[in-house]
């Protein structure tokens, strides 16, 4: 899909730009919603709470474990063409970065939305978001700049278990300085 | 950007999420929590690649 002309240019920008403006959209909402459920116990439950689910969502992300998570099983359709070179990629990168209007391959994002939803405070969940926009943004930019013919895709799944692994890596080292703190 | 060697080497998926565990163990090591929150999300938000 990344392949076709329709995202280069000023619409990858505008795609890129859609995904951040998604993800924190939906970060806001997380935040809202969260300062209404951490009344339901102290701060030192959640944390306990948020390691042990961070914990049992990253075993899963490992293929560890196996069990079902809340996701929306369908494809954005894509509305590109329909409202021009800038709307519509930006349109189309709002609805995926929410991250509510597709396929989630990862439970990564899980995580990250019960680490806003309980713990954020306002700056964290926008830095939160606007890291999970780049995150997201860098599949584009590197898809596109890896090469013209989608390979970045082939390259993705030839490597998936150990990319799956740095990444989780990575985001424990980053949730425990969260929670330690 | 490069020779395409290079450059399929610089934005190989491997390459970036390499990158991006290098961040958050620098965003730890700087002690700004800030930066750890925006690891997270990128961590994550690269890791849904594939779904688009």
């Amino acid at each position: 899909m990344l392949n076709s002309p329709v995202w280069r240019g000023p619409a990858r920008y505008a795609f890129c730009g859609g995904l951040l403006l998604g993800a924190l959209g939906t970060a806001f909402v997380l935040l809202v919603a969260g300062s209404l459920v951490r009344l339901a116990a102290p701060p030192v439950v959640w944390r306990w709470a948020l390691a042990g689910a961070v914990a049992l969502l990253a075993l899963r992300e490992l293929g560890v474990l196996r069990f079902w998570l809340p996701q929306n099983p369908r494809l954005v359709p894509e509305y590109v063409h329909r409202h021009g070179p800038v709307f519509g990629p930006l349109q189309f990168g709002f609805e995926i970065g929410t991250s509510v209007r597709t396929y989630t391959p990862s439970a990564l994002p899980h995580a990250t939305a019960l680490m806003i939803l309980l713990l954020a405070d306002p700056l964290a969940a926008l830095a939160a978001g606007a890291g999970f926009g780049l995150g997201r943004a860098l599949m584009t930019v590197g898809n596109l700049s890896f090469s013209g013919d989608n390979s970045w895709d082939d390259a993705w799944i030839a490597g998936e278990r150990w990319i799956r692994r740095i990444l989780v890596v990575a985001f424990a080292v980053a949730t425990t300085a969260v929670l330690l703190r | 950007m490069g020779p395409p060697a290079i450059r399929r080497l610089v934005w190989h998926p491997m390459t970036i999420a390499g990158c991006l565990a290098g961040v958050a163990t620098a965003a730890v090591l700087a002690g700004g929590p800030g930066f750890a929150w925006i690891a997270m999300g990128a961590t994550a938000g690269f890791a849904t690649s594939g779904s688009v």
